[in-house]
């Protein structure tokens, strides 16, 4: 058992490990973010700002360039994905407790080690992807509480939920309203073992340490965008309250109230919930998509849901129904269903009250981490249907769908939600002659993606195709605008033109228009100082003009 | 000898099995896949202080212009490469990426540039002067790269090109 638990690990470091062999530098741009953050604390021996997510991560990093003689870029790249593999261990171990069967661990572990956008997020290097790993050592600690006690594993248990909320607030975020979902039956229920009580007295004492460390440590930049979620929210706030409450309400009721629905037939009941959850979801995307102005191509629909439906919904449904019927303990129920639902809350609320529902995308890895339980459930009832004789077609059927999983992990850049998640060569190219030939102390104008490597490498301010961006605007409006005197270098990039000008998560990104190049090489203040294969700088002379 | 029986263990064996072969391909294709736009050429304009900043924006007929312009060859080979200096004026003869400008040309540099080197003219250290010797407002100088093609025998334009904007007095 423990061989094929390394044949796991093996394929979850190998997934991980595809961009990285792929490109050979960091993949996706948020990470040279923390590139440059990590590079301060290795140049001046401590942080120059509130670090943004918690120290950790940042810390560590740096701590392996220094242990191991690695170098920045290097340890960006290669060093996460043996880390954040360790995940599949963790959720073997909380499958196999929860279930009592060890193949379900073993096929939570392949799904996810080979999952989707979890496989995705855990390969990052990235505080969340350190979070994620976290969060699950503080579930399947909180289980072992729960199921046996034990002032050891109370311990444990502690560390790990201090190590998640040094690590990344998101996560910590969802780990403490997950718990708090899970209280609330455990209240409603009243078990007389004190075990059981654990997840009400963490809801109680953990939030206001969280909180306390939060008020002491978030970075400003946090706060603006949570300050941004607030005042978007804040004409809708009760609708967004009301709809966040329905999934938490759902999930006690079902947990409390539940008969068994044909026992012993779940994959038949799963199979007709998940067919009619598919086509309700996919009739409520496609309406979604004709009401509203969020130009989702509809090749996304298929492209995601298919292997999420298929791999991860519809096992974890049988899955689920299996529990449901076969459990009687209500902690139990609840414990299996309490890290979906809550994050479920979270996304109804940004969904109802707030514009911020393109956040809601960052919960779905630990939807998905909250679900990998009943997902393994799910396969081994699956294994377990027909004759002995199939049982080979079903592991090579069951290997081609974990493979499924893998191609909506890293996608290619027309699936990657108009983004191109990888730089190009020519791009890195110019970010290093950009570091080494603009003038210190000036603006730069670029979107999201280009923006954080030009940060990195010039160590100046860059507008990141924001509001008060001139590329961000023109991609937004269509209409030509002069450029203000606050910029002094345009850098545009192909990806720009041929998917969209990326913002991070205020708006939607649109490609920057033909006029914009138009007018950027036709006007007289205007110079184009650099160009190659996929990226082209202006310099700005009206800046120049104003505070020469 | 050993019986091997059928059980619900085969289905993860070969599930865990058959994933193991299939993402090692995986692994093993992404790797030996050429990188993306690996090949490129990069053509770029400095200042007088060797810094983008300090372009020339007004200056007087036959006043010398100094500039720096480098080229970078990243196409894994060694390239004959053509700089063309072209003026222009009033955005008439603004090049695409698949035409050049037909404005005339004021200037031409060559050079082998050996893979991943830049060069800049008219040698290190040594900016191009250029000199204008008529008025006028909205000069453009226009720098295109250029490089010999082995198959044609000719020099085809990279659609790489800079582009500086000027006034000039009498």
């Amino acid at each position: 058992m423990y061989a094929v638990l390394g044949l796991i690990y093996g394929i979850a470091l190998l997934v991980r490990l595809i961009p990285a062999v792929q490109f050979g530098y960091p993949y996706a741009y948020d990470v040279w973010e923390d590139i440059g953050r990590v590079a301060t604390i290795l140049t001046y021996g401590h942080p120059k700002m509130t670090l943004p997510h918690g120290p950790l991560f940042y810390f560590l990093l740096a701590d392996v360039c220094l242990v191991f003689g690695t170098n920045l870029l290097t340890t960006f790249t290669y060093f996460m994905p043996f880390t954040t593999a360790f995940v599949i261990v963790t959720i073997f171990l909380l499958t196999k407790r929860f279930t009592g069967d060890a193949r379900a661990g073993l096929y939570a572990a392949l799904i996810s080690a080979t999952g989707g956008i979890f496989a995705h997020w855990t390969g990052l290097c990235v505080p969340e992807a350190l979070g994620l790993v976290f969060a699950a050592y503080v579930i399947y600690l909180l289980f072992e509480v729960m199921n046996k006690g034990g002032l050891r594993k109370v311990l444990l248990l502690l560390i790990f939920l201090i190590v998640t909320l040094l690590t990344h607030h998101m996560t910590t975020f969802l780990l403490l309203l997950s718990i708090i979902v899970l209280s609330t039956a455990i209240v409603f229920s009243k078990p007389k073992v004190l075990n059981l009580w654990v997840p009400v007295i963490l809801s109680a004492f953990f939030i206001l340490a969280a909180f306390a460390w939060w008020e002491f440590s978030v970075s400003p930049w946090t706060i603006e965008v949570m300050r941004l979620i607030l005042v978007a929210a804040s004409n809708m706030i009760w609708a967004g309250v009301i709809f966040a409450t329905i999934p938490v309400l759902f999930t006690l009721v079902i947990v409390l109230k539940w008969k068994p629905i044909l026992p012993h037939r779940e994959v038949l009941t799963g199979t007709l919930v998940a067919l009619t959850f598919t086509i309700s979801l996919s009739v409520i995307i496609f309406i979604l998509a004709a009401l509203t102005s969020y130009s989702l191509p509809l090749a996304y629909v298929p492209y995601y849901l298919v292997p999420f439906v298929l791999v991860d919904f519809f096992p974890a449904l049988v899955g689920l129904l299996t529990i449901l019927n076969q459990t009687e303990a209500r902690w139990k129920r609840m414990f299996a269903m309490a890290w979906c639902a809550a994050p479920v809350a979270s996304i109804f609320f940004l969904t109802t009250a707030s514009y911020w529902f393109v956040l809601s995308y960052r919960h779905t890895s630990f939807i998905l981490l909250g679900g990998f339980l009943l997902v393994g459930l799910g396969y081994l009832r699956f294994s377990q249907l027909g004759h002995y004789r199939w049982r080979p077609v079903q592991g090579i059927v069951f290997a081609y769908m974990a493979i499924l999983l893998v191609f909506s992990a890293f996608p290619s850049p027309e699936f990657a939600f108009g983004h191109e998640e990888a730089y190009y060569r020519p791009e890195l190219s110019a970010a290093n002659w950009a570091g080494e030939h603009f003038l210190k102390s000036n603006s730069i104008d670029s979107d999201h993606r280009m923006g954080i490597l030009l940060r990195y490498t010039t160590g100046q301010f860059v507008w990141l195709g924001n509001a008060s961006s001139w590329v961000g605007n023109m991609s937004q409006t269509g209409v030509v605008s002069p450029i203000g005197s606050s910029i002094q270098y345009l850098v545009i990039t192909n990806s720009m033109i041929q998917y969209s000008v990326t913002d991070g998560v205020e708006q939607e990104g649109k490609p920057l228009p033909i006029s914009a190049l138009r007018f950027l090489d036709r006007t007289s203040n205007i110079d184009r100082i650099y160009d190659s294969a996929v990226v082209t700088i202006y310099q700005n002379h009206h800046y120049l003009n104003t505070f020469r | 000898m050993v019986k091997f029986e059928l059980t619900e263990d085969t289905a993860v064996l070969i599930a865990v099995g058959i994933a193991t072969v299939l993402v090692l391909g995986m692994v093993v294709t992404a790797a030996m896949q050429p990188k993306p736009v690996e090949h490129f050429r990069a053509i770029y304009v400095l200042g007088p202080k060797h810094m983008a900043s300090g372009y020339p924006t007004k200056v007087r007929v036959g006043e010398p212009i100094y500039v720096y312009v480098g080229v970078y060859n990243s196409m894994g080979r060694t390239e004959l490469v053509r700089v063309l200096i072209k003026v222009g004026a009033n955005a008439t003869s603004i090049p695409s990426d698949t035409k050049p400008s037909s404005a005339p040309t004021y200037a031409t540099y060559e050079r082998f540039l050996a893979s991943n080197e830049t060069y800049e003219f008219e040698g290190p250290g040594d900016p191009v002067t250029i000199r204008l010797d008529k008025a006028g407002m909205n000069w453009e100088l226009i720098f295109e790269l250029w490089y010999f093609d082995e198959i044609t025998r000719s020099y085809m334009f990279t659609g790489n090109w800079c582009q500086l904007w000027l006034n000039v007095t009498g």
